[in-house]
């Protein structure tokens, strides 16, 4: 069953559904969690709230706002988050936003309608000036605000923001023009 | 707001690192904003993206068996029923405005209000959409206490009527957590804290019930807090 049907029948309040769904994305909600929280305990309780969230709310989701994969990713990666603030703790702290032992999550979709913009985007951040990734890394993994960041790297606050701008306006673009294509 | 702040602004609100505060304020750009509201669009399908980029790992064993008896839970849970009632016809047209807080038990300053906002410990949890009523209500507690604040935007009402709260235990212990009465943060206290809470939001007649009269508009389950 394609995730449209499956979502449809969810927002039904069919179990079953939820359940396939379940199975079809746990290790990418997973692996996400696993990203921003470094642990097995936490990572397994965000992935069990990412999809608690997700029967609850399904009807937020809007087909026509992207992709359901997107949208899944962004949800698990928020709750991650904000468990880890919830925690008062920092995992060991992730400066780099490409990890290179593993293969990245979304490659194990089978119908990541994103993929190739997804390979595109990791192009991109490959070449991203290292001081660019590394607020975005601290942001995007660490949950850090642009002041926390100042203060974790000692620089000044609108070095943080004008590195963050650069470097979201140009994976914006990029992920945009890839899409055009 | 110039363009480039505009777009900071919608980025760090995607990345999920601005405070309560400074959340309220986007909120309040998106609302009346397509512009800001197409940008957020955009900032999300990235961020989707990045961290669809995380290293892969298989879910642990057993997450899946978890995860289905949580879900067989809900089944035996049985949802308090409340009556049923024409609500919506007052507020079809109705335009945004922003409701920001309902007090349960005490009022308190704004400065204390917004501490707890920003608290980093606090517990949030989105009261969800029962029906086509659009609007969002955020319930935020602190963990180890009796507080919480109740955060909402919701459609404007005829003024013979009010949105209430209610703190559901059980079918027979629902209790008013206040009605929504003007635009201040306001600060909530609960009866139990070591308690798990349905949050349901109804509309009453101005002034409150003492047991909820209409359909539940939004609900949210509040974790025990002890």
């Amino acid at each position: 069953m394609e995730d449209t049907q499956l979502i449809s029948a969810i927002k039904q309040r069919d179990q079953t559904a939820m359940l396939q769904l379940y199975e079809r994305y746990a290790d990418y909600v997973y692996s996400i969690a696993y990203r921003v929280l470094g642990d097995q305990e936490s990572a397994e309780e965000c992935l069990q709230d990412t999809f608690w969230r997700l029967w609850q709310r399904i009807d937020q989701f809007d087909a026509t706002r992207g992709a359901f994969a997107t949208w899944l990713a962004r949800l698990a990666r928020n709750i991650a988050i904000d468990r880890l603030r919830q925690m008062r703790r920092r995992p060991k702290l992730s400066e780099a936003l490409l990890s290179d032992d593993a293969q990245p999550t979304m490659t194990f979709l089978e119908d990541w309608a994103d993929r190739e913009r997804a390979e595109n985007l990791r192009a991109l951040i490959e070449n991203l000036p290292a001081e660019q990734a590394q607020v975005i890394a601290l942001s995007f993994y660490g949950g850090m605000s642009q002041a926390e960041i100042a203060d974790y790297l000692n620089i000044p606050l609108g070095t943080v923001k004008t590195r963050m701008r650069s470097a979201l306006q140009k994976l914006r673009t990029a992920w945009e023009s890839s899409d055009q294509k | 707001m110039d363009e480039q702040e505009l777009e900071e602004r919608i980025a760090t609100y995607a990345l999920n690192i601005l405070s309560e505060t400074e959340r309220a304020e986007v909120e309040a750009i998106l609302a009346r904003s397509a512009e800001a509201q197409e940008l957020l669009r955009r900032y999300e399908t990235l961020l989707g993206g990045l961290a669809a980029l995380a290293p892969h790992r298989s879910a642990p064993e057993g997450a899946a068996e978890r995860f289905r008896a949580r879900l067989a839970a809900e089944r035996t849970r049985k949802r308090p029923k409340l009556p049923l009632r024409l609500i919506f016809s007052a507020i079809a047209a109705a335009l945004f405005i922003l409701i920001t807080g309902v007090l349960l038990m005490a009022r308190a300053p704004e400065d204390e209000i917004a501490i707890l906002l920003n608290d980093p410990r606090a517990v949030r949890v989105e009261l969800v959409p029962q029906g086509a009523l659009q609007g969002s209500v955020r319930f935020i507690a602190l963990p180890n206490s009796d507080q919480g604040v109740l955060v909402a935007e919701l459609p404007p009402l005829a003024a013979d009527r009010q949105y209430q709260l209610w703190l559901i235990v059980s079918e027979s212990d629902i209790r008013s957590g206040g009605v929504l009465e003007d635009t201040r943060p306001l600060r909530v206290r609960l009866p139990d804290p070591r308690l798990a809470y349905t949050l349901g939001i109804t509309i009453e007649p101005r002034g409150g019930s003492p047991q909820p009269t209409g359909a539940p508009l939004f609900l949210g389950t509040l974790p025990p807090l002890r």
